[in-house]
């Protein structure tokens, strides 16, 4: 389990491959949120179905 | 060293992040640049500055603009600014076309003919607050913030108003009476003003319809019609 999170003396790369990509995530959602004219709540439903699917994405390529 | 990579990243990352919390609802310095000016400085934004004084350097430099424009080959009359064609109606012989002007259009208004200066009045200075619709710019005494430029051309007289609202308050005129100058020439700027108005006769035939948008010292909006 340590190998998720801590790994050879810096972060796991799972985890900092999450971190990133959530962090990126949220700015080209912010980004997109600014061009589109689509109600917030679509917005929003998709930037999540998109995140949890690069994060199940990422798990099955770690695993 | 791969963990130094990491956190550095992590904190890039940190503070774009931070950046776009601190600035929501509005852009964050590092997406401001890749949005359309609308998005950019939404209108929101732009009313709040108009309380505080506080403006956005960069919204002051993209308002500031002023590039060349070059004049249609034909004599047809320029329209005095860009924006939207809001209003064409007539008034005792005399034709108002009322542009409307947004927070993102070009401010810098241009002559609609050739011709000589013949008096530049500042007119409403202290009175209500308007928009410059519905013939309000035409009240003697409770008018929103203006200054007339009239200009005796070989066609007849037209005339530009520059309407601003109190809260803007500033309008600036580059030319003075007497002075001759060329079609589509600077005469001059309302600074985060609304309304310019194109006071010409009723007779000479309009090329552009209420509702088009025209750009200063470029689009014709009107054919000049030669008394005879």
């Amino acid at each position: 389990m340590t190998d998720w999170f801590w790994s050879h003396g810096h972060l796991a790369w799972p985890l900092f491959v999450a971190l990133v990509y959530s962090g990126v995530l949220v700015l080209l959602a912010d980004y997109c949120w600014r061009l589109v004219t689509l109600p917030a709540r679509q917005i929003l439903a998709g930037v999540l179905a998109v995140w949890l699917l690069g994060l199940i994405a990422t798990y099955v390529i770690w695993l | 060293m791969i963990l130094i990579v990491q956190l550095v990243i992590l904190a890039c990352l940190a503070v774009a992040l931070g950046l776009c919390l601190l600035n929501f609802p509005y852009p964050s310095p590092l997406v401001r640049a890749l949005l359309p000016a609308k998005k950019r400085w939404p209108e929101l934004q732009i009313r709040g500055w108009l309380k505080t004084e506080r403006f956005h350097p960069g919204y002051l430099k993209f308002f500031y603009r002023d590039p060349a424009r070059f004049p249609a080959a034909d004599q047809g009359i320029l329209a005095p600014a860009d924006g939207l064609v809001t209003s064409c109606d007539v008034r005792e012989g005399v034709r108002y076309m009322v542009i409307a002007l947004t927070f993102w259009d070009m401010h810098t208004q241009r002559s609609p003919m050739s011709g000589q200066v013949v008096s530049v009045d500042p007119l409403g200075d202290a009175h209500t607050d308007g928009e410059g619709r519905d013939f309000a710019f035409l009240r003697e005494k409770f008018c929103p913030v203006q200054t007339r430029l009239v200009i005796d051309t070989d066609s007849g007289r037209v005339a530009v108003r520059l309407i601003t609202s109190v809260a803007a308050r500033r309008i600036e005129t580059w030319v003075d009476p007497g002075e001759t100058i060329e079609r589509g020439q600077r005469i001059g700027r309302i600074l985060l003003g609304s309304t310019v108005v194109l006071e010409m006769p009723q007779d000479w035939p309009l090329t552009v319809a209420v509702g088009a948008r025209v750009r200063a010292g470029e689009t014709v909006v009107a054919n000049a019609v030669v008394a005879a």
